[in-house]
């Protein structure tokens, strides 16, 4: 199957089921919105190696929030409710909360799941922490050295599927990188998914374990260009580059849309292959079938 | 469709109809409801003696008084759920204890509207008088959870012993303001009356329209500063259709904390032009 000149491989993503919790950051202007995303989202690309997977699923206009100041939703993945809710709390205290200006709301107000956020950082108010109850719902207002930090007491948890992905083959690293950025330009316009790799892309895209007994994964030798000729390679005779977007989402039709939107950005001239990793279908229960996603009537298979 | 009671006689005695709620009425014919027993002063009549019965509860639990309903006394006493509308001036004990649905009057109502309500909506377009969300003789606590928002004045000891719970209030408000409150919010968008805050423990009251008197000295000043919370309370009001204009809360407050006799863990934030 060809899209453009770029050939979809016979091939699927493996992709599984994570918890997730969705918050909504407010701050004073643009800058300090930007500051307290970078920070909440700092070393939160993979749960191979960080306590959750994070990212900036949106930016919400100043009308939209409950405090009427910019705003942006970011989603955090982990493995359970626990891992969620461990992440989050020492994420909001030591990133949101420090930060200027910052107001932290449940993005999540329909989920019956909840985790505690604010119960559990009120208490660096050190007694002089106040509540408030807006409608049903509380938020605690914790005194801090520039007026107060305002965060919801407690966050939504829901089951989403993380780990989605696609591989863009390309003839070289410039080719392929524009190919990337195209992609994650597509994906960011939507909602429900976030790609929490820096700048949404993946350069290191790895293999389940390794010579090295301790380790969990290792680089993916069979895409790397560097060493076709020493392993047996999955690369095209032509291509130079891979780079892999990994996209985390609500639920499997939002990755399965992501997915497609990213794959249909990424093709073009210099892109040889869409390709995409898995482990033999025997680790993740969501399936993204490449070509049944990229043809109008199926959107690929999901285990459930 | 509506179930509608009107009040037919023209008497200056006390009228009860305590218990008369959208959920204890459904499933009753119209000749069941006009059977139920009601106080009139001291002696138990029928409801269909003073009120006419016309139309039907159905399942959205929509109960509408009218007619002539001054001494008609604990309308939505005890409501949990469904939708009472008020059409004309109401008495006392309107909404009182009431735990969820909402009652909207579309006139004014009479003493303690809402007192030791735990849930609901209560809304009055019109005036409201003395003790709003406050507490019966004897009770330790007011209003512990639920809204009133109220578009007209109120008179004095509104919120006193509040526990939980927010009211807004679109006019002034008399003496006396959030007496003895525990916890919650009250926001009074006119002037407000003398002791503001006396005796409270916790809790926040927000004077929109400033204060007709200085403070008790047992409050001392904080800074002087926008406040988040309030800039939430008002979008939490707009969305609930309130009465007054509340964008006078996306401004700066002057803080009080206070009452320093009863630990001082109560916020009084009073708007810039006010007397202080």
């Amino acid at each position: 199957m060809k899209v453009g000149p770029t050939f979809i491989e016979d091939t699927f993503a493996e992709a599984f089921s994570m918890r997730f919790c969705r918050i909504i950051v407010t701050a004073f202007n643009q800058r300090w919105l930007n500051a307290a995303i970078s920070e909440f989202c700092g070393y939160g690309s993979s749960v191979i190696g960080c306590d959750a997977e994070v990212g900036l699923e949106q930016l919400i206009d100043s009308q939209d929030t409950l405090d009427g100041r910019p705003g942006a939703s970011l989603m955090l993945f982990g493995f359970s409710t626990e891992a969620v809710q461990k992440a989050v709390v020492n994420r909001t205290g030591q990133c949101l909360m420090t930060c200027p200006t910052t107001a932290v709301f449940d993005g999540m107000q329909e989920s019956t799941d909840r985790v505690p956020l604010g119960k559990h950082l009120r208490f660096f108010g050190d007694g002089f922490q106040k509540s408030k109850l807006i409608g049903e719902r509380r938020f605690w207002r914790v005194p801090v050295m520039d007026g107060e930090f305002i965060v919801e007491e407690s966050v939504g948890v829901n089951k989403g599927v993380a780990g989605g992905n696609f591989l863009i083959l390309s003839r070289d690293q410039t080719t392929g990188l524009h190919a990337a950025e195209r992609s994650v330009d597509q994906i960011t316009k939507l909602q429900n998914v976030i790609t929490p790799f820096p700048g949404g892309v993946v350069r290191s895209g790895s293999k389940v374990g390794s010579k090295y007994k301790d380790l969990r994964a290792s680089t993916a030798h069979a895409f790397c260009p560097s060493l076709r000729g020493r392993v047996e390679s999955k690369l095209p005779e032509d291509a130079g580059c891979v780079y892999e977007i990994v996209i985390d989402g609500s639920n499997f039709e939002a990755v399965a849309e992501a997915t497609r939107s990213g794959i249909k950005a990424a093709v073009g001239e210099g892109i040889i292959s869409i390709s995409a990793g898995n482990y033999g279908g025997k680790l993740g229960k969501h399936h993204f079938q490449l070509r049944h996603l990229l043809s109008k009537d199926s959107q690929g298979a999901n285990k459930d | 469709m509506a179930l509608v009671l009107c009040q037919q006689v023209e008497t200056q005695i006390p009228i009860e109809v305590e218990g008369i709620t959208p959920e204890r009425l459904l499933g009753k014919s119209n000749l069941e409801i006009g059977q139920t027993k009601i106080l009139y002063g001291r002696d138990e009549v029928e409801l269909g003696e003073l009120f006419s019965i016309a139309g039907a509860l159905n399942a959205s639990r929509h109960l509408v008084f009218d007619g002539n309903l001054g001494c008609v006394q604990g309308i939505g006493a005890g409501q949990s759920s469904g939708t009472i509308e008020i059409e004309t001036d109401s008495g006392r004990h309107v909404g009182s204890q009431m735990s969820g649905g909402q009652i909207s009057s579309k006139a004014s109502v009479s003493d303690f509207l809402g007192i030791e309500m735990t849930g609901g909506v209560i809304k009055v377009k019109g005036n409201a008088g003395d003790g709003v969300g406050g507490h019966f003789p004897g009770s330790k606590f007011g209003m512990n959870r639920g809204s009133i928002l109220i578009g007209g004045n109120v008179g004095n000891g509104l919120g006193q012993a509040m526990r939980r719970g927010t009211i807004a209030v679109g006019g002034t408000a008399g003496e006396l303001t959030g007496w003895n409150m525990l916890a919650g919010t009250i926001m009074v968008f006119g002037a407000s009356g003398i002791d503001a805050g006396a005796g409270m423990k916790r809790g926040t009251i927000v004077l929109a329209g400033g204060l007709k008197s200085q403070l008790s000295p047992t409050f001392v000043r904080g800074g002087f500063y926008p406040v988040p919370i309030l800039n939430m309370l008002a979008g939490w009001l707009e969305q609930n259709n309130f009465f007054a204009d509340v964008s006078s809360l996306r401004s700066s407050f002057q803080a009080f904390n206070g009452d320093l006799l009863n630990g001082g863990r109560g916020e009084i934030f009073v708007a810039e032009r006010s007397s202080h």
